[in-house]
């Protein structure tokens, strides 16, 4: 027996006794884990990945399950032989169990609050008081402020996502040396699931643990993960190291999905919103959710009413949402007019359709300008030579700024407006609809302008059209609204393909009849 | 603007000189001289006690416009400040504002005149307090109500947006916006200012019934209307004349304007 393996299965073999012909459904997996490792587990469906691993640590009742070979534990003990009171303190003290579904794992009539410090107080030992404090830390850590509404919430009144990671602060908090986490994301979309990586990766900093991350996206794994084993069939069908078991895809498991996204990190996330005003019955917003990425230039488009508009707002913070979170960078962004909203901890602007009107009209340009440096905290010195090199920028002449607004046209207004913005060094850019009032040629132009600034500037942008063509021409990925809904989510030239909502179709084909150029088009 | 500058400036110079330069004595009485018509010395006359009523109008004039500043002042600047805060914070503010408008235009400002008389003597600045005060309910509601109004527009997002400090968007942003309307407001009002100074005046509301004012010469002249109407005639002169500079001034307030809109005037 080797005492460097933290875990160690040998020729473990798992079948159903009730089963009539006797077979295994695992049928000898041999694995070792040293100390640190994090091993990503994937293969297709029913392929063993999670029964291996409840076996391996002893979940499955084996009045039930016929388990044979060995599950070591620290070279010392097996686990499947251990005593049912070893085996519970082992579970609750040495192993953290992150399980799929959250919401089935939480207690729907205790805040979360309570059951985070009561599971925390039971597996640490520790007094209810610390037990909360830790609570609070491990929610600070996963990104939810420890408001006093936060902390009253029951888990149903938390995203999917946030449930999640609440489960991963509750194992977390107890530091557990092995940590099994059994397809923790695949009940999530796709932001969500970023999310839950870009956690684990902040935890592996911080605390040292072995981990075994069961999942079927390789993607996912490639990030976490140092080893991989593939399952097919009650077998491991292949192992290594993460890197080349994904690179080098021996058999047809791997195969299946190696094709991983380039490293995108999530800039803003906007989770589960939901709003009605009072005035009216129907939801404007119902449970919209999409990731931005940095970088990335996302068009936000669909018919008048859809709730585009007031999604913006809710996202900038200008109005107020009945539930779900807007995010940046994990963060919740406060409300306009709240204390802890600043420029630097929340670089999120947005140009509104109306440009004159969104300048106070009795002012010079060249004020406002001045006004908003100011508030960003530039110095005096500098702030004539930013605000000259951002107007050349924005291809407008310098005298532009000593008129007032009402003596300049909609297209320089609009590019004054874009330039206000990024005085401010923003990161996240929402675009409001911004060149509907315009000429088609001037649309043209602040499209051209609106996409060169993002990519230098590594901008990442939401630009609101009703417009599917302008959305082609400037996005890199498109979102689209209907009544409240999200119902597409990907590459603007996908929107034309035939696996779309009816709705989508919709407006490709109206698209079509209007601009007969869409084939010719030059990009 | 023009004839804001002009109208008020021409009253502050008077209001500055009456207080500097003493023509006669309004007080002095000459039996010998009474019901004079106007002549050099005495350019609109005198009166039954052979007062000039020059004198009387032109101090007349000062403790009017006395009132004047002092309650305009009072009610203009609590109801700005008032007005602004509940209509831009809300919540407590907005309803301890409405709260205090509504009390101080429920109370009668007369009683209320009366009683701070009685309490602090008889001199313009109280009375003109007292009168601000009751005022200033009106102010703030037109302030809140516009204020609220400007919130929502799209500038104030933006500008919000920036991150720029709540003072500097109230003084910058809105303030400016909201004292055009106002001093429209006041313009009206201040003609009720003056007829309210000249009515506590003539119910005798001074214990010195010598002290020229309008009011009290209203009082004085009153039993002579039918015989010589001409005395009468001044103080209701002033009156009315003061008032209208002031609404003509006013009205349709704006602060500054764009060569655009200067054409279309």
């Amino acid at each position: 027996m080797n005492n460097e393996y933290i875990l160690e299965l040998k020729d473990l073999r798992v079948g159903l006794r009730s089963a009539k012909d006797g077979k295994n459904i695992i049928k000898g997996v041999d694995l070792q884990l040293m100390p640190g490792d994090k091993l990503g587990v994937v293969g297709s469906s029913g392929g063993g990945k999670s029964l291996t691993f409840s076996a391996s640590m002893g979940f499955l009742d084996q009045r039930q399950w016929n388990i044979q070979g060995e599950s070591i534990y620290k070279g010392q003990e097996n686990i499947l032989t251990m005593k049912n009171e070893e085996r519970e303190v082992f579970r609750r003290k040495k192993l953290g169990y992150i399980p799929q579904n959250a919401l089935n794992s939480l207690n729907p009539h205790m805040k979360i609050i309570d059951q985070m410090s009561q599971n925390i107080s039971f597996c640490n030992g520790v007094s209810k008081h610390e037990a909360k404090d830790i609570a609070i830390d491990g929610l600070e850590f996963i990104g939810i402020e420890p408001t006093r509404a936060n902390l009253n919430k029951y888990p149903h009144q938390f995203s999917g996502g946030m449930r999640q990671r609440t489960l991963m602060a509750m194992v977390l908090a107890k530091e557990p040396e092995i940590i099994l986490a059994d397809e923790p994301s695949s009940a999530l979309d796709v932001l969500n699931q970023a999310r839950s990586v870009e956690l684990l990766q902040r935890l592996m900093e911080r605390y040292s643990f072995t981990m075994i991350y069961i999942s079927h996206s390789p993607g996912m794994v490639r990030k976490l993960c140092n080893k991989i084993i593939v399952f097919g069939q009650g077998i491991v069908v292949e192992s290594g190291d993460a890197d080349e078991v994904l690179d080098m895809p021996v058999s047809t498991h791997t195969n299946n999905g190696v094709k991983i996204s380039p490293e995108r990190t999530p800039i803003l996330q906007v989770e589960n919103i939901w709003k009605t005003f009072d005035s009216k019955e129907k939801p404007v917003l119902k449970g919209v959710s999409f990731t931005l990425y940095e970088g990335e230039i996302l068009g936000l488009a669909g018919v008048s009413g859809c709730g585009k508009s007031t999604l913006s707002r809710i996202i900038t913070g200008i109005i107020p949402m009945d539930s779900g979170n807007v995010l940046f960078r994990d963060r919740e962004i406060p409300g306009i007019g709240s204390r802890d909203r600043s420029l630097d901890r929340f670089p999120v602007q947005m140009i509104f359709q109306n440009a004159i009107a969104s300048f106070n009209q009795d002012y010079t340009i060249e004020y406002s300008l001045k006004e908003a440096c100011i508030a960003s905290g530039m110095d005096r010195e500098n702030i004539d030579e930013e605000i000259r090199s951002i107007i050349s920028e924005c291809d407008l002449p310098i005298e532009i700024i000593k008129k007032k607004p009402t003596q300049v046209s909609g297209g320089q207004m609009q590019r004054l407006a874009i330039s206000r913005a990024l005085l401010t060094k923003p990161k996240v850019l929402i675009a409001d609809e911004i060149i509907s009032a315009l000429d088609l040629s001037t649309q043209i132009k602040i499209l051209d302008l609106l996409k060169n600034l993002a990519k230098k500037r590594n901008l990442s942008v939401i630009f609101i059209a009703h417009d599917l063509m302008a959305v082609r021409r400037v996005a890199d990925r498109a979102v689209i609204l209907f009544e409240g809904e999200k119902v597409f989510d990907q590459e603007p030239q996908k929107i034309w393909s035939q696996e779309v909502h009816p709705h989508v179709k919709e407006l490709a084909d109206a698209v079509e009849k209007v601009n007969l150029n869409l084939k010719n088009d030059e990009d | 603007m023009k004839k804001v500058y002009i109208s008020m400036g021409i009253i502050f110079l008077l209001y500055i000189l009456t207080m500097i330069i003493s023509i006669q004595n309004p007080k002095t009485v000459n039996m010998g001289s009474a019901f004079l018509p106007t002549s050099h010395e005495h350019l609109l006359g005198t009166d039954q006690f052979g007062r000039d009523i020059l004198s009387l109008m032109i101090y007349g004039f000062n403790r009017t416009v006395s009132v004047l500043l002092a309650a305009i002042a009072i009610s203009m600047i609590f109801g700005l400040i008032l007005g602004i805060c509940s209509g831009y914070f809300g919540g407590a503010v907005e309803v301890f504002a409405r709260l205090f408008s509504d009390i101080s235009m429920i109370i009668p400002s007369f009683v209320l005149a009366l009683i701070a008389t009685a309490k602090f003597g008889a001199n313009p600045v109280t009375i003109g307090i007292v009168l601000g005060v009751c005022d200033i309910g009106i102010y703030s509601n037109q302030t809140e109500a516009l204020t609220k109004k400007l919130k929502d527009s799209e500038y104030i997002q933006a500008v919000e947006l920036l991150c720029i400090p709540k003072t500097k968007i109230l003084l910058r942003h809105i303030l400016p916006k909201v004292v055009g309307p106002a001093l429209t407001l006041m313009g009206g009002k201040a003609g009720s200012i003056v007829l309210a100074y000249a009515s506590l005046t003539f119910i005798g509301l001074g214990t010195d019934t010598s002290a020229p004012d309008w009011g009290t010469m209203l009082y004085q002249y009153r039993t002579y209307l039918i015989d010589r109407p001409i005395l009468l005639l001044w103080p209701s002169m002033g009156i009315l004349i003061l008032a209208l500079i002031f609404y003509y001034a006013f009205d349709n307030f704006k602060m500054s304007r764009s060569r655009e809109e200067l054409l279309y005037e």
